[in-house]
């Protein structure tokens, strides 16, 4: 289906060569009136009005209150939908375990972002049976209050990952980057091997911190100065799990921290059930 | 009364018609890159910058803004100023809206392989570019609003009803939307966080679909439609109720990207019944166009550009019937995150933007340049691989959506899931 579909975009891409071609060879044919004259006389500042003219005809003369009216019009919806669900707190009831991602991990979710992994990756588990069978607990809106951008995708090219946090170990999401196709058979997602070897910029992750502070998530006071120390700590942590399977990495590689954010998706949740 | 002489500018549109072309080829061949590398996954070439979740934006804002942009925008300024009886208010801002606009698709092309991205659809672009956007939009509006203050027509013409809509409500919606915090040059997150970004997200997505695919080509139809067909529109108290109706209705319609999601109920509710509404001006535009061409059909037969505008607008009715259908939410419990979308997003693509955009090329090269089109029939062979192509596209993707959705869905007798490897 997916072959037919291109084919069909080569032949609209065709008509559109075509088309170019058309379009040259009639304008080097001819020339370009650049000014075209016309003739018309100015408005007259008193005019009169037909005794039964449509209403319409009003606003119609009066460009300006046309573009107020306009705009008053098309933030009825836009005010009506977005307020309320900014300023009533019980649209998005709290989950006390949710807490803000780790220096690592938001590294991690940048990277994410980077690639475009939302782009075939869907974040939001629907209340179906199909679903909540096949990827967890469906997705609640407390989950989310601190994802700058939220990430929860239009599309499933491949399966929904917002409970894929423990589902598989550190190992499997390194060889899975590496070769899709080697943890997931018939995959076509696109090999990720770059992420293996390219080191983590962790000289952004003072001002990722401050940013995230400035929008509300709450990162203690000054934490922007020692969060490069966690970050190291968990990478450690990571790298360590990974030599145990037989992988030697080095820890500041953008694969850990992609390996962290996937591994902490969706799980705040559940700690709350165990804590309970 | 003294008539006044004056020039139209014809250059801003060849221009602008130029620049629409070219970043139609460009966009539509990513378009088709992507497409393929579905098929065949080497087609990532291994490396970051060609991969599908980097490439696929570009093939988004390519089509979008840098097509379907310059086409509103060369086909503004060339009605615009007919309308008005007046010439653009300032060539030097027509200028500007012009490089200003290619300057940032060039950002755009540069920036979004290297990773550069908000992670936000149709808004991936990264602040100072958007900072761009807002600035050129505001100069094509001044340079528009200008035009129409010093006119020599005393009334608006519905065309530029919708002309004005599409102004106002694009620099809302892609302010509002915009609203993120830079951590760097090329990064910045979004002001909003999780239920509320998705809504705010939505809101300017769909009214992206609304106000920049939509009215803009709303308003190109009323023009270059009676002027290629000769015939008055249809009628005027259909123009008045529907344009005042759908850009009303158009903005509610956001939550219907969210159903089942995690966004309250109320306002997945008033998405889908906004939705359906919408039905309701958009086939009125529809109606008003198709029945513009009462009494000339047989004109249809014989004349292209006609025959471009007839495919557009009924594309336009059936993806403004479908979206409706896939705002209900059995319907979208089906279809949502499945190729179904992508084939509906493509029948107002290809159909409304693209066929659209082609008429109205095809009529108006001939006119600024003086000279007839240089072959009929190679405008009528576009015609129809164009319209192949659109089936091509749409058909497959509908199959592939259903089938996939069927087998997300599906249970053994046991009751367990029958495919547990997705």
């Amino acid at each position: 289906m997916y072959a037919l579909r291109s084919l069909g975009g080569l032949l609209y891409l065709i008509g559109v060569i075509v088309m170019t071609y058309n379009l040259v060879k009639t304008a080097l044919s001819g020339k370009l009136i650049a000014n075209e004259m016309a003739e018309a006389p100015a408005l007259t500042k008193v005019y009169g009005v037909a005794k039964n003219e449509h209403w319409h005809r009003w606003i119609e003369r009066r460009p300006v209150q046309f573009m107020v009216f306009s705009l008053v019009v098309i933030l009825i919806g836009g005010a009506a939908e977005i307020i309320p669900t900014f300023l009533i707190k019980n649209n998005i009831p709290t989950i006390a375990s949710v807490k803000p991602y780790t220096p690592l991990e938001l590294q991690g979710r940048d990277i994410y972002i980077r690639e475009g992994c939302n782009t075939c990756h869907s974040q939001m588990i629907r209340p179906f049976r199909s679903e909540t069978e096949r990827y967890g607990e469906y997705s609640k809106a407390g989950e989310f209050v601190y994802d700058h951008p939220f990430l929860w995708g239009s599309k499933r090219t491949g399966p929904d990952l917002q409970r894929e946090g423990g589902k598989y170990p550190d190992a499997w999401h390194y060889n899975h980057m590496l070769e899709p196709s080697s943890m997931s058979p018939g995959s076509i997602m696109p090999v990720y091997a770059w992420l293996l070897d390219d080191n983590l910029d962790t000289s952004s992750t003072a001002a990722k911190i401050r940013a995230m502070q400035t929008v509300g998530v709450p990162y203690p006071l000054g934490y922007d100065l020692i969060a490069n120390k966690d970050l190291m700590h968990q990478a450690d942590s990571i790298k360590n799990t990974l030599a145990q399977s037989g992988i030697k990495t080095a820890s500041d590689k953008e694969i850990v921290a992609l390996i962290a954010y996937l591994q902490r998706l969706g799980r705040d949740i559940k700690l709350e059930t165990k804590l309970n | 009364m003294q008539q006044e002489q004056f020039y139209y500018d014809n250059k801003i549109v060849r221009n602008f018609a130029y620049a629409s072309i070219i970043f139609g080829l460009i966009g539509m061949t990513v378009g088709l890159l992507i497409a393929l590398q579905l098929v065949f996954p080497n087609l990532n070439f291994g490396i970051p910058y060609t991969t599908f979740g980097r490439v696929r934006p570009l093939h988004t804002n390519a089509v979008i803004f840098a097509f379907v942009g310059n086409g509103l925008f060369a086909g503004i300024y060339y009605s615009l100023q007919r309308l008005c009886k007046a010439r653009m208010y300032s060539d030097v801002l027509s200028k500007i809206n012009f490089w200003g606009w290619q300057i940032i698709i060039l950002a755009a092309a540069i920036t979004l392989p290297l990773g550069y991205t908000s992670g936000k659809e149709y808004a991936e672009l990264e602040w100072p570019i958007d900072i761009a956007i807002a600035l050129i939009w505001v100069v094509f509006g001044w340079n528009m609003f200008a035009t129409i203050l010093k006119r020599r027509e005393r009334h608006l013409y519905v065309a530029i009803w919708f002309y004005i809509a599409t102004f106002i409500t694009v620099a809302v919606l892609h302010i509002v939307n915009s609203f993120e915090i830079p951590v760097s040059l090329f990064k910045s997150y979004s002001w909003y966080a999780g239920v509320q970004d998705a809504l705010v997200q939505w809101w300017y997505g769909h009214n992206a679909v609304a106000f920049f695919l939509t009215t803009p080509y709303l308003g190109l139809m009323y023009y270059f439609l009676p002027k290629a067909a000769n015939r008055p529109v249809y009628s005027y108290r259909l123009s008045i109720i529907h344009f005042w109706a759908l850009i009303f209705l158009y903005i509610w319609a956001g939550p219907h990207h969210l159903l089942y999601t995690s966004l309250p109920d109320w306002a997945q509710s008033l998405g889908v019944v906004f939705s359906v509404m919408l039905i309701a001006p958009s086939w009125g535009g529809m109606i008003n166009g198709l029945l513009t061409l009462r009494g000339a059909w047989d004109k249809v037969r014989e004349d292209v550009v006609l025959k471009f505008f007839v495919v557009a607008i009924t594309a336009y009715g059936m993806s403004t019937f479908e979206g409706p259908m896939l705002s209900l939410k059995n319907v979208n419990a089906i279809a949502h995150f499945t190729d179904w979308i992508i084939a509906h997003v493509h029948i107002g693509a290809l159909g409304w933007n693209g066929f659209l955009t082609f008429g109205m090329l095809y009529w108006l090269f001939p006119r600024i340049y003086g000279k007839e089109l240089y072959s009929k029939k190679l405008a009528n062979f576009h015609f129809w691989i164009g319209t192949l192509g659109i089936l091509f596209y749409a058909i497959p993707l509908y199959w592939a959506g259903i089938t996939q959705s069927l087998m997300w869905k599906e249970f053994t007798a046991e009751g367990y899931l029958n495919i547990q490897t997705f």
